[in-house]
């Protein structure tokens, strides 16, 4: 056995606890619903629940409110440049995201009444968290002065004042922000994104061509054409699928929201790119492998703008010469049971995980689709003391993020990451994918929703992180398990659902559990050759190989490719050959 | 401003600069467009929702045009210069012609405040409706995955059936007419 496997049969004897309540899974489920449904009838916002015991850091007190400037004293030139300048700009110049400037004083005041608007109603700039619960690395968020100076100047009719009085106006970095790269890697041919339609979801796989292992410390991505790019996610995929789906298709990239059936972010981070957001650069003991045969996968979410667009992405990736030292890990905490009525406008989701060592918590990143409504990420320390991560009050779908603490937070063994999320699945959420809405499940598709904080963190040293690992492993697979268990709940007939949950079940050792739930397969689908073959197996592990061979042989018949069952077959007669007689 | 009585003899003297392929010269969509149904749709080039709305004009042009409607792009920007208007046509794929509105005569007779905004007068130009496309966009950055309403289709669907069409009014989304006043 390889350490793998080792780490699994560990994961599966711990596992077989926790097996009965998968089988009491079902009563369960009605027990939460009906508890989720009393609490939906209060229809409470997202809050932690022992506010006393929040943590309030002290550069979040609230500031000094606005006290209005006298009256026709607020000019573009002295007051409200260095702000647009500083907060603005970085977008809204030429060739990036914004629609349209803001570095000069007529298109400043061509949008003047319509920026007021958007920034009194926190609409701009773009930031999903509650920036007065927690602060994070490059927010984009305005002070109670600023917005005030800004409504003041238009409401006074945005005049333009002295221009003596004027900032310089920033300068950017042209081209790459971090530098040359030290490998650039280009689509080897334009997508071309229709005038009009909705969002599209493409998948570019490039081709890395390493001919021997890097460690990447910084990746920036050049979205190519930033005003229909709306935002991006970097993966990463070993095995060549990816590549397949690609070629497969005869435009550049391949479509939808999944990327791919191998494609992953790398092991430990977070890696996108978001209209205005600045890359990120690890220190340098802190990296992630890249091995020759790796391909990158470019997830582009695109926003057709009313004409053709060619987008044509650049990836730039800096290497340490160093083995990283400092290896971080992602926790995804968040159940994969998400079962939403139609109609319902405040659906609950929750979930924790336990942290079995002392770690470092870098930075958060929440999902969910388009029925996500609030969202709280928090530590609850050992001693009840909760501390938030994040909370988000309206989500939207089109500016998710990673949200980085400017220092790490340190976590004590014991302390727990607990997530709530709610859900509107009502016909006045307008941006429901179904209008009537209809019942809605977990799934990567849009038109299925998901729940997840993933919580990027470090463990202190080696064998935390092998222990935090186990931990991993061991909440993913009882995500896993609970999630198959329920699409059978939901839907019985189906054959993949069913087919995964017995193929979990008997890597738990369940085998009894898994030959049952074989055998509905196989009555959903007589001829579901995998199945056949794995009810023999677990026959064979159970003993009983003479119940297995027809089982066997019937898979080859059903498909005479099908080599495990052909070895299966054969490993079964040499049983029953050299089983003693009676 | 609400103008739901026919047109007064004031529409027809104002004279936009109406760029079209090539071609300038200065004209009145009113008078252009004796005994037809009349659609403004108010634009600007650096509007993203305006812009984004563009298909949809498109189609719907295309599909009332044979029915002998006129429509004409207007744009309030008095910075925005012939050539910039005519680069925007050609960018969008606009199927009919732009006016140059800076001193905001046609903003004021339809009463229009938003861009993307229409304005749709019947054959003897009374004003039947000012509003959005369709319900799309609910909010700066909120919109729906399709429209539910599709306004200014349906409204030209009434005209062309020959229903008696009151004047209706329904919001638009977008960047405001006024901050492009002098």
């Amino acid at each position: 056995m390889t350490a793998r496997h080792w780490i699994i049969a560990g994961i599966c004897v711990a596992l077989i606890g926790t097996l009965l309540t998968v089988f009491r899974w079902e009563q369960r489920l009605a027990h939460d619903t009906q508890a989720s449904r009393a609490q939906r009838e209060q229809q409470t916002p997202l809050e932690p629940t022992e506010p006393q015991q929040r943590a309030q850091p002290k550069e979040l007190t609230e500031a000094e409110p606005f006290t209005l400037r006298p009256p026709n004293s607020v000019t573009y030139s002295r007051h409200i440049a260095p702000i647009f300048f500083q907060h603005c700009a970085a977008c809204h110049r030429s060739g990036e995201a914004g629609p349209f400037a803001l570095l000069e004083y007529a298109d400043c005041r061509s949008h003047a009444s319509q920026i007021a608007d958007v920034i009194r109603r926190g609409i701009m700039p773009p930031w999903l968290p509650d920036s007065k619960l927690v602060n994070y690395t490059d927010q984009r968020v305005l002070s109670a002065t600023e917005i005030g100076l800004i409504c003041q100047w238009v409401d006074e009719g945005a005049v333009e004042g002295d221009r003596s009085d004027l900032p310089p106006q920033p300068q950017w970095v042209n081209g790459w922000q971090l530098g040359q790269p030290d490998m650039v890697l280009e689509f080897p041919r334009p997508f071309t994104l229709p005038s009009g339609g909705g969002d599209v979801f493409r998948n570019f796989v490039i081709p890395v061509g390493l001919a021997e292992k890097k460690y990447v410390r910084a990746v920036e991505i050049r979205p190519g054409n930033p005003r229909v790019v709306h935002h991006g996610v970097l993966l990463i995929d070993s095995t060549g699928q990816s590549r397949k789906l690609d070629e497969e298709d005869v435009e550049p990239g391949f479509g939808g929201m999944i990327y791919g059936p191998a494609a992953h972010s790398p092991d430990g981070f977070f890696i996108g790119w978001t209209p205005g957001k600045m890359p990120f650069q690890a220190q340098a003991d802190m990296a992630w492998d890249l091995n020759p045969g790796t391909d990158i996968v470019l997830q582009l979410h695109l926003v057709p703008g009313g004409k053709q667009e060619q987008v044509e992405a650049a990836i730039g990736l800096i290497f340490s010469d160093k083995p990283p030292t400092k290896i971080p890990m992602v926790l995804r905490v968040g159940p994969r049971t998400i079962d939403i009525s139609s109609g319902d406008s405040d659906y609950r989701i929750r979930d924790q995980f336990v942290l079995p060592v002392d770690v470092d918590v870098l930075s958060v990143y929440p999902h969910a689709h388009y029925l996500g409504r609030q969202m709280l990420g928090e530590i609850v320390r050992p001693d009840g003391f909760r501390q938030p991560l994040i909370r988000i009050a309206a989500w939207d779908f089109k500016w998710q993020d990673e949200y980085r603490f400017p220092t790490p937070i340190p976590v004590e063994k014991g302390a727990t990451l607990s997530m709530e999320f709610s859900y509107d699945n009502s016909p006045e959420n307008i941006r429901n994918p179904s209008q009537p809405p209809r019942r809605v499940t977990y799934g990567p598709e849009s038109s299925d929703e998901m729940g997840d904080l993933w919580v990027q963190v470090l463990p202190r040293n080696e064998r935390d992180r092998d222990i935090l690992r186990a931990a991993r492993a061991k909440k993913d697979f009882e995500a896993e398990l609970m999630g198959c268990a329920f699409e059978v709940k939901i839907r019985p007939k189906d054959i993949k659902a069913r087919y995964n949950l017995a193929c979990m079940l008997e890597s738990l050792g369940e085998l009894d559990a898994a030959a049952a739930h074989y055998t509905q397969a196989l009555r959903i689908s007589p001829e579901h050759a995998p199945s056949m073959n794995n009810l023999g197996v677990v026959r064979c592990k159970q003993g009983r190989y003479a119940d297995a061979i027809p089982h066997l042989e019937k898979a080859l018949r059903l498909s005479p490719d099908l080599e495990d069952a052909r070895h299966n077959l054969n490993l079964a007669r040499e049983a029953i050959k050299q089983a003693p007689k009676p | 401003m609400p103008l739901d009585g026919p047109a007064t003899s004031q529409e027809s003297t104002f004279q936009q600069i109406i760029v079209q392929d090539e071609a300038v010269s200065r004209i009145s969509p009113f008078a252009e467009s004796t005994h037809a149904p009349l659609v403004l749709i108010f634009t600007r080039s650096d509007c993203p929702i305006s812009n984004r709305y563009a298909p949809e004009v498109k189609k719907i042009v295309e599909q009332f045009k044979p029915l002998q409607v006129r429509f004409w792009l207007v744009y309030p920007d008095p910075s925005l210069t012939v050539e910039k208007i005519r680069e925007h046509l050609r960018e969008y794929d606009y199927p009919c012609p732009g006016l140059r509105d800076p001193d905001h005569d046609l903003v004021k007779i339809a009463g229009a405040s938003i861009t993307p905004e229409v304005a749709v007068y019947d054959r003897s130009h009374r004003l039947v409706y000012r509003g959005r496309i369709d319900d799309r966009y609910v909010d700066f950055g909120k919109s729906r995955p399709q429209p539910t309403q599709r306004d200014l289709h349906d409204v030209l669907d009434a005209l062309w059936a020959g229903t008696d069409v009151t004047f209706r009014s329904a919001t638009a989304i977008g960047c405001r007419i006024a901050d492009l006043s002098n």
